[in-house]
């Protein structure tokens, strides 16, 4: 859908049409649901939240101001459903975040083989799981780039943050992501790693 | 050489918006002579291209839901008036000459809701039944582009109508009830022992808005701000007639500041948006410049 026929279909929704809304859906249902799966882990979950989030859109859409396109505003609701329902589970407490995040990354172990990665959908179970370990805000700036594939720009808009903020989270998000893939021995390395040198090492 | 950090820095970017030639060489060399940089890069790699794959398709069950849901809503949906721009655009083109703020309020016909329903009128001044007698006032509020944030709950948000083609984004939301509902009272005349503030003004005028709930008002040019600020260009303002004087307030997101003017000499100018807004406040409880 173009932009051009997205603010078409907003018209008509804010005239009263509420039917064409499901056009807004079509389009748009798939980012949202694999957005709300990466960050909740669960398809029933991610089935609340995409719902809760396109009803959101419904009732916002006068809010919607064309500034930034329509998929992103509709991923930053998602995204602000996810970490809220992540909170009423007890599974984020923002008060305990720092913003950045400083604890020591174990460099890759030196017997990792990178032909050696396991079949596809190991790799892919051994990743939402890890996913599911990061710090939901990272997660959260991970998963808008990987999975919706917002620009940082566009991660910007939708968390209302600087791009360079933006691109280190999502830097830290994979350090971490890696390392606990590489580190628990899931498909990175095969026994975990007790490297833990960090910047400032040796060159090999 | 540059640490570790630096280069699994580019690495994360190469995957994202690609780096420069520069960068692209740096990166390169440094992988021939860092095998851990280099496992690092294939892990990140793996990892991304894994996400980026990994996509599920949606179930049938969602946008059914969606649009079940949205059927069964009862609540009839805020709406929004939509200012007129072409008016708003010239006024706003006076205000760079000092004057027009309240122009800018006559202009514009506007009805602000907060939480409990109650609503702030703007009506063209011309139209205001002023109370000779009395130093009475009357208050009108404009606001472009401001949305308000009622309760702070979902059941605010607003739908649009568009009253004017061209007013497609000059949007204010209200609540049904507001939206139907008969201009609010004209100020009570009742006689002011004490030089009126502009927060009595407010006050009477408003109904909702005293001493007590100070925090709504706040929390009301908060929405405001919040949305509007966001998405770009906003201004809240208002202006207050005192006998045969106008005090008027604006708020400039794109100069960050706070403006009160009485008639046409600045009387006090602020800066930092939210915490001018907050001043003005203050700065209200004051009494009017004689």
């Amino acid at each position: 859908m173009t932009r051009e026929e997205e603010r078409a279909v907003i018209e008509r929704v804010l005239s009263g049409d509420n039917q064409a809304f499901e056009a807004l859906v079509k389009a748009n249902e798939k980012g949202v649901y694999n957005l709300a799966l990466r960050m909740l882990g669960s398809a029933e979950d991610a089935l609340d939240a995409s719902q809760e989030a396109f009803f959101k859109a419904y009732k916002a859409l006068g809010n919607f101001r064309g500034d930034s396109k329509f998929s992103v505003w509709l991923y930053r609701l998602t995204s602000n459903v996810c970490l809220d329902m992540l909170r009423k589970a007890g599974r984020y407490d923002e008060t305990s975040l720092t913003g950045e995040d400083e604890e020591d990354l174990p460099l890759p172990d030196s017997r990792f083989d990178p032909q050696a990665a396991l079949e596809r959908g190991e790799v892919r179970r051994a990743v939402r799981e890890g996913l599911e370990r990061l710090d939901p805000i990272f997660r959260q700036a991970l998963v808008l780039r990987d999975v919706s594939g917002l620009t940082y720009d566009e991660i910007g808009q939708a968390l209302d943050l600087e791009a360079g903020t933006v691109k280190s989270r999502i830097f830290r998000a994979r350090r971490k992501l890696a390392a606990y893939l590489m580190a628990d021995g899931n498909i990175f390395a095969p026994e975990p790693s007790k490297n833990e040198t960090k910047g400032g090492g040796e060159d090999a | 050489m540059r640490d570790h950090e630096y280069y699994q820095a580019l690495m994360s970017r190469l995957l994202d918006e690609g780096l420069t030639a520069k960068e692209e060489r740096e990166l390169k060399e440094h992988l021939r002579s860092c095998p851990e940089c280099a496992k690092l890069f294939s892990a990140f790699s793996n990892l991304t291209v894994s996400l980026r794959e990994d996509m599920a398709e949606p179930p049938a069950a969602l946008s059914r839901g969606v649009m079940d849901r949205i059927a069964a809503d009862k609540e009839e949906r805020p709406r929004v008036i939509h200012v007129q721009r072409p008016e708003l655009e010239r006024e706003r083109s006076k205000r760079r000459s000092k004057r027009g703020w309240t122009g800018l309020a006559a202009a514009a016909c506007l009805v602000l809701v907060i939480g409990g329903g109650a609503f702030w009128f703007l009506r063209d001044k011309k139209t205001l039944p002023l109370d000779d007698a009395a130093p009475e006032a009357a208050m009108m509020r404009a606001a472009e582009n401001a949305a308000v944030a009622g309760t702070g709950e979902e059941e605010d948000v607003p739908e649009a109508i568009s009253a004017e083609g061209d007013a497609a984004d000059a949007a204010m939301p209200m609540t049904a009830e507001a939206a139907m509902a008969t201009p609010a009272p004209s100020p009570t005349a009742t006689p002011a022992p004490e030089p009126l503030t502009v927060m009595d003004v407010a006050r009477r005028d408003v109904g909702t808005i005293s001493v007590d709930n100070i925090p709504a008002f706040t929390a009301l040019l908060e929405g405001g701000q919040v949305i509007g600020g966001a998405q770009g260009d906003w201004e809240f303002l208002f202006s207050v007639t005192y006998g045969d004087r106008e005090i008027s307030f604006a708020t400039d997101e794109n100069e960050k500041r706070l403006v009160w003017w009485d008639g046409n000499t600045p009387v006090t100018a602020a800066h930092g948006s939210l915490e001018s807004l907050r001043n003005m406040i203050e700065l209200s409880e004051a009494p009017l410049p004689q």
